[in-house]
């Protein structure tokens, strides 16, 4: 289950997905107006981010993260907690640092985003055949 | 130079700002308690706190460590006194001992957020490993450390 209403954080997930994936798409001022093909491409761009298992193990619909390019369940069990941070006592942040780690090979995660679910999980994209939960 | 504090006290560490913190503090500071596991964050031997949370020191880089609290099993308290090691010494947990300073730092940070968590909060937040298997008896340390017995 989980803990908050899941439009209200859908919601937020998708603002913070918009905002990351805007970084990944040219500038207005160099795309037609009315250039459906652009807008096309550039929503590409954003579905390819938005639908990655880097984005998605994170922002799952489940009560626990999910790891990996196959997107299997979190290690050790690991839990959403109800903040989406993480349980008490072990939130994201005690693995997972700002930014990726080299030593330890630990990926990082962005403590503002948090582990919202995000609408774009189980959204349909063609030429995406992994499972989105 | 990382400036940052290691159990109540200031220290300054040259080395290079992405090595982990759990050999700054080892290996710079002498402070020994801190085990090295399996490098990855996957076991917890490394685990201590940063301004009050559970780390995996060993993915966790100096320069994150700027200006920030850390206190490791040496800063528990001073004299063996923390309920939850006087806990371990009742339940006899440890058997090898090499998880158990890490063990007792996640829980320490389990009863800082939840003073009186149930079994299934400690399975949630304690995913530290322990070959020897002393899962059973860290629960019930953890449980006496909340009673204060």
């Amino acid at each position: 289950m989980i803990g908050r209403p899941l439009q209200v954080r859908a919601l937020a997930g998708a603002t913070l997905g918009v905002i990351a994936a805007l970084a990944f798409v040219p500038p207005l001022w160099s795309q037609t107006k009315g250039d459906s093909t652009s807008s096309a491409d550039a929503f590409d761009t954003i579905a390819r981010v938005m639908a990655s298992p880097r984005c998605q193990n994170c922002h799952t619909l489940t009560d626990f993260p999910r790891q990996g390019d196959d997107r299997h369940r979190h290690m050790f069990h690991v839990k959403r907690g109800p903040a989406d941070d993480g349980a008490a006592g072990l939130p994201c942040s005690t693995c997972h640092g700002r930014s990726n780690n080299a030593a330890s090979g630990v990926p990082g995660a962005n403590d503002e985003c948090s582990s919202r679910p995000s609408p774009w999980v189980g959204t349909a994209f063609p030429n995406m055949s992994f499972a989105n939960t | 130079m990382t400036r940052f504090s290691v159990n109540g006290s200031a220290v300054t560490v040259d080395a290079d700002p992405d090595m982990p913190l759990l050999w700054a503090l080892r290996d710079h500071l002498g402070l020994t308690g801190t085990k090295f596991g399996c490098g990855i964050a996957a076991c917890g031997a490394c685990t201590v706190h940063v301004d009050g949370q559970s780390v995996r020191s060993c993915s966790f880089s100096l320069a994150d460590a700027e200006d920030k609290q850390v206190t490791t099993i040496e800063g528990l308290s001073d004299d063996r006194s923390h309920p939850l090691q006087q806990a371990w010494i009742a339940e006899q947990v440890p058997q090898c001992g090499y998880c158990q300073s890490g063990m007792i730092m996640a829980a320490a940070a389990l009863l800082k957020d939840k003073p009186h968590p149930t079994d299934d909060d400690i399975d949630a937040a304690i995913t530290n490993l322990c070959r020897c298997g002393t899962y059973a008896r860290i629960r019930a340390a953890v449980h006496r450390a909340v009673r204060g017995a």
